[in-house]
């Protein structure tokens, strides 16, 4: 299902793209605001201590690139069109399929109310809607504990429609806001953080069905094989932002939430060991599955935001929480960047993200470092010309919470360290 | 290894906020505009613009003429008086107001204003193009279209 859904939203794409261009020349010549751009990046990833984000980071990879191409139209006074072409490789995610990131139709009635319907990023926090875009930002990885790349496949856009619009506030300044409504496409339920949240089921089962199982007379073991058929649906999605861009230049505040809900299923496969006390007894040795079921509230999200840009430098600061069934996970960010030149530019930021806020300390988890990740990380950025940049950045990391598999109740502690650090070497290309 | 310290949250949103007041209650130097002359297509029958509206015109928040005709900025690529036009009138440094537009192209909200090679091309698509608005240098004087003062 999942595959087909990208075939689908790709053919689509590609059909309006090829209308655009080779539209007849009585309907092109109302395209003279044909626009293009695009951006071409790759990079390097290397963790120690723990594999992270992309797997097998510990070994090294180059599996870490991105390409994009955008275009637009004004096929008429108000309404404008687009779309954009996207790809990547994230190690077992992305795999350079190319999907349709975006693509939405735009009608802006005035500038204080517009409405757009398609494929639409999700406006959450001052960055996801450009969260893949390298050339904006001085890093190239945005604060983990806010933008998890491990769900960028299905959180950057909805496909439903906004309504959205400016106010300006006279001396007061700017008011944005957006408010939408829609569904949320996972592009691919087998890798990445699916392929985690399933295992995670599955192995937390295996000890519980052994122990439901086992009699006095019977020993039955059981271990968490794989997952077989999965699905994952959100089949609504709402939310909005507000961002007051103040009087004083640079300096914007933001606040954005959104709702969901997650429906999902799947079969978890599990080995079977029956094991009779007494010995003359054949034991039996079978594989068996279990159709498992979730559907989850996810959110409100709620996510604060501020960033200031003076003269050379950038502050920005941003705080989320995110309320789930069982529980309420939450994470921050501090960052500051410093233009060393027009060239070159130093960045840093702190990160701190807490799956579970009433258990910061990671009380009675088999692991107790799940419970939180801090992330110190220091960057480099250099233009080599206006359309082609390198940049470096290095991670100094204090915790488990977004490494796979380290939440797992069956965790071997000595699969993984505590603290470890990772880091990133990345060029782009943009036009 | 950097030993990460355990803080509560938002204590640089804090950071960020009294930096926020500093500023606030800084003086800053006030930008000269006097270089830069800016000029709309002669069927526009205006004289005068607020600094504000022209700021929001050229980052795409404000789309519409009094008339209800479509604003359509356009801007030199590069060189002195465009750094001016964007550094004194926009109040934005050229990096961070090109910044500003790959933001809202590669998110599906707006294309930049177009741009030009010479002063010369600016001009001649604001003398041709309805609804649209340039800049020239002071000691320009420019047939064929309406200049108005800033104010």
């Amino acid at each position: 299902m999942s595959n087909s859904i990208r075939v689908h939203s790709f053919g689509w794409g590609v059909m309006l793209f090829v209308l655009l261009i080779f539209a007849p020349s009585s309907s092109r010549a109302q395209f003279d605001d044909l626009f293009f751009s695009g951006f071409v990046s790759q990079g390097y990833f290397n963790s120690t201590g723990n594999d992270y984000l992309i797997s097998d980071s510990k070994k090294g990879t180059s599996e870490f690139s991105e390409a994009a191409l955008v275009c637009y139209a004004n096929p008429a006074d108000r309404l404008r069109i687009g779309l954009q072409l996207f790809a990547r490789d994230f190690g077992k995610i992305g795999n350079n399929n190319v999907i349709l990131d975006w693509a939405y139709g735009d009608y802006r009635w005035r500038d204080e109310l517009g409405f757009r319907a398609g494929k639409i990023r999700v406006p959450y926090g001052l960055y996801n809607q450009v969260r893949d875009v390298d050339i904006v930002r001085d890093q190239i990885l945005l604060p983990q504990s806010i933008y998890d790349e491990r769900i960028r496949d299905f959180i950057t856009a909805f496909e439903g429609a906004d309504l959205y619009g400016s106010f300006s506030l006279g001396k007061k300044g700017v008011l944005d806001y957006e408010a939408w409504a829609g569904a949320f496409n996972v592009p691919d339920v087998t890798r990445g953080f699916w392929d985690g949240f399933w295992n995670q089921a599955g192995e937390e089962l295996a000890p519980f069905l052994a122990e439901q199982n086992s009699t006095p007379e019977v020993v039955v073991n059981v271990q968490f094989r794989n997952v077989a058929e999965p699905d994952m649906v959100f089949p609504w999605a709402y939310g909005g932002s507000l961002i007051w861009e103040t009087p004083l230049e640079g300096l914007r505040f933001g606040s954005s939430f959104f709702r969901t809900e997650l429906d999902g299923t799947a079969k978890l496969v599990f080995d079977v060991a029956v094991l009779p006390e007494d010995e003359e007894e054949r034991p039996e040795f079978f594989r068996g599955d279990i159709l498992a079921d979730v559907d989850l509230d996810v959110g409100p999200m709620v996510t604060v935001s501020a960033e200031y840009m003076l003269e050379r430098w950038t502050f920005a600061s941003e705080y989320n929480y995110l309320e789930f069934d069982d529980g309420i996970s939450d994470g921050w960010y501090g960052l500051t960047s410093y233009q060393l030149t027009d060239k070159a530019a130093v960045s840093a930021y702190y990160a701190a993200q807490y799956p579970d806020r009433s258990n910061r300390d990671g009380k009675n988890l088999p692991l107790p470092a799940s419970a939180w990740q801090r992330d110190l990380s220091l960057g480099l950025r250099y233009d080599l010309t206006p359309n082609w940049r390198v940049k470096y950045e290095h991670h100094f990391v204090d915790g488990l919470a977004q490494v796979d598999g380290a939440e797992f109740s069956t965790v071997n502690p000595d699969d993984f360290e505590e603290r470890w650090s990772y880091f990133a070497l990345k060029t782009s290309f943009h036009f | 290894m950097v030993n990460v310290p355990k803080t509560r949250g938002l204590w640089s949103l804090v950071l960020v906020i009294c930096l926020t007041v500093v500023a606030l209650v800084s003086t800053r130097a006030s930008s000269s505009i006097s270089t830069v002359v800016v000029i709309v297509h002669p069927e526009l029958t205006i004289d005068t613009l607020a600094v504000e509206e022209l700021q929001l015109m050229y980052l795409g928040k404000r789309s519409r003429w009094p008339d209800d005709t479509k604003v359509k900025p356009g801007l030199i690529k590069s060189g002195a008086l465009h750094e001016s036009f964007v550094s004194d009138v926009l109040d934005r440094t050229p990096a961070k107001f090109n910044r500003y537009w790959k933001q809202l192209v590669f998110t599906g909200k707006g294309v930049p204003p177009k741009s030009f090679v010479s002063e010369d091309a600016l001009i001649e698509y604001v003398r041709a193009t309805p609804g649209s608005i340039g800049y020239v240098s002071s000691t320009a004087h420019p047939d064929g279209v309406r200049t108005i003062v800033l104010n």
